[in-house]
């Protein structure tokens, strides 16, 4: 034991098999007024404890996290920032889900029964979160999405796979969306490593290829995430997430972007309920609860419903010491 | 609802991580549930994890280990498993101590658990023979690098053997090992650093995953450092009753 260590106090979830880190203590003071200015106060100058929390050997490829902070807006519960291996994200679905069922279960907000509010102040905004408690459990969380919408379907061929169909959605991250089959792959943890591959290598001939760029917020300018699926009454899918790694849930924006996708297609239309299974068995619930054309697009708000189950509760202790304090990825940065 | 909780610590060794939980700790599963399969894959633990239960008897530590893709560094592991315990005042000091694991005992000096001498090494023309493993060597022109991994994982795809235990490819002083599934091994392995040593007399070396080694006199010393103390949870309701592996 090194007791000159500082300690970080974590509560650990997974929400449909992707973790949340949610860090309840040991941050240090981050710089500015609201949650988008303590965001980049921590990427510009604390990224380490980012890589910390959430790299090898104290994580793994896919590990994420939420910075819980006092609230900053008076209607908001926490203030929350979103970590993941691949950097920061204004808003994260599974992390959501993760971190209210774990303030929830561990008594951090009133509970409730059978329905308790947590507001979290994102970067993305207020996300207000309905938790389904039975007997002190959270049975579900759901949330409702950012504006999602379709942004335009593109052919793309890679090797021998000629005019493959990729449609391109935003659900809080652009996302290219294709038939698992049309590459030859199943949606199967054996093919893993061929599936972020071959995602990220498709990904990369889009964005050389075409423009992808959010109508209303230009500075979201690239595919960056890749979304497979397999049709059926339930939606089998598998999203390769940056740097390059599969989300072992359904991946609650990445769902967003489906639904939105589906409707596109004339495949769901406005409340419908569709389920959106993850390559490891867990299941998202998605409805479609209003759209609104603006320009030449149509925008959806879209709920998601997903489960998440504590893990367990580490102390972790950053030694100065340590020569891997900062933790390691054998995934190229982005 | 929560229905178990497991005490454990994590440590590393170089980045190898090694999860240690008292056996008593485990013995009881909720129904259903494989504890030990729980706290080795995710989504508790990982394709990286060492798992290390242990039972203290009088003349005997009783040993499990295992990991989802073959535990490297056996002794190296048990030893700082015992330096860890001592730290934590959990075993008393004696000169020696016994460890039986998969059936055979193995004792270790107590002035012996900081370090662990490198393996003699068999050169058979085109290949090394080491602690009876089996390591082949491959000179590449890639700069054996984070930003090149895709180009190295394509490598090692090619020139994986499953007559060998391990693939090393070679850089000038850069090295990255794969085992025999053409896995990356990101930290040390005792078989590599003895090869790499007895080849090009290297006594520093740089592992992938950043970190340095140095062998002195024959030896190389394994510090550890505590990543966690860890209550594990497990919910009667989980969706996952022995947990996944994704590589």
């Amino acid at each position: 034991m090194k007791y000159k260590a500082k300690q970080f106090v974590t509560i650990d979830t997974h929400t449909g098999g992707n973790p949340t880190r949610t860090v309840l203590a040991g941050m240090p003071e981050l710089a500015g007024e609201t949650i988008q200015e303590k965001m980049m106060d921590m990427k510009e100058n604390h990224d380490h404890i980012r890589k910390f929390l959430v790299y090898p050997p104290r994580g793994h490829d896919i590990s994420s996290g939420t910075i819980l902070l006092p609230p900053l807006k008076p209607q908001a519960d926490f203030s929350v920032i979103f970590i993941e291996t691949g950097g920061y994200l204004p808003m994260c679905g599974h992390d959501t889900i993760g971190t209210c069922t774990a303030l929830v279960e561990m008594g951090y907000v009133d509970r409730k029964e059978p329905f308790t509010s947590v507001v979290l102040d994102t970067p993305a905004g207020i996300v207000e979160a309905e938790c389904e408690v039975e007997n002190g459990k959270v049975q579900t969380v759901t949330f409702i999405s950012t504006d999602s919408f379709h942004l335009m379907t593109v052919y793309v061929d890679y090797k021998s796979h000629k005019n493959v169909k990729v449609d391109i959605a935003y659900g809080g991250n652009f996302y290219g969306i294709l038939r698992a089959g049309d590459l030859g792959l199943a949606l199967d943890v054996s093919e893993s490593q061929e599936i972020v591959g071959t995602s990220m290598a498709i990904r990369d001939i889009i964005n050389e290829i075409h423009e992808v760029r959010h109508p209303e917020f230009p500075f979201i300018d690239k595919l960056t995430h890749m979304e497979l699926y397999r049709d059926g009454n339930i939606v089998k899918n598998t999203v390769v997430v940056p740097p390059g790694g599969i989300d072992r849930s359904p991946c609650g924006t990445g769902t967003c972007a489906k639904a939105a996708t589906l409707y596109e297609n004339g495949e769901i239309m406005r409340d419908d309920v569709f389920i959106h299974e993850s390559i490891t068995g867990s299941q998202f619930k998605a409805s479609l609860i209003s759209s609104e054309a603006r320009d030449e697009f149509t925008y959806h708000r879209i709920s998601i419903t997903g489960s998440a189950w504590i893990m367990g509760r580490h102390d972790l202790y950053m030694d100065a010491d340590d020569p891997l304090q900062a933790g390691y990825l054998l995934i190229p940065e982005i | 609802m929560i229905v178990k909780v497991v005490n454990g610590f994590d440590i590393h060794i170089y980045g190898q991580v090694l999860r240690i939980i008292e056996f008593d700790e485990m013995k009881v599963s909720p129904d259903g549930f494989d504890l030990n399969q729980l706290l080795l894959n995710e989504p508790r633990g990982n394709k990286y994890m060492n798992l290390l239960t242990f039972k203290e008897t009088p003349s005997l530590i009783h040993v499990t280990l295992a990991s989802v893709t073959g535990v490297e560094n056996e002794d190296i592991l048990l030893k700082v498993c015992l330096r860890a315990l001592l730290d934590r005042h959990r075993i008393k000091t004696e000169s020696e101590y016994s460890i039986k694991i998969n059936g055979s005992v193995k004792t270790f000096k107590h002035q012996e658990l900081n370090t662990t001498a490198l393996f003699e090494v068999k050169h058979n023309g085109t290949d090394y023979t080491i602690n009876h493993k089996r390591i082949k060597t491959v000179e590449t022109d890639l700069q054996l690098e984070i930003h090149n991994i895709s180009a190295i994982k394509e490598e090692i795809n090619k020139q994986t053997d499953s007559n060998y235990d391990y693939l090393v490819l070679e850089h000038d002083t850069q090295h990255i090992a794969a085992n025999r599934n053409g896995d990356i091994l990101a930290h040390p392995v005792l078989e590599v650093l003895s090869l790499l040593n007895h080849k090009f007399e290297w006594h520093e070396i740089s592992i992938f995953n950043g970190a340095d080694i140095s062998i002195q006199d024959g030896r190389l010393g394994h510090p550890y450092h505590l990543i966690s103390n860890s209550q594990f949870y497990v919910d009667d309701t989980d969706i996952y009753q022995q947990g996944f592996v994704i590589k």
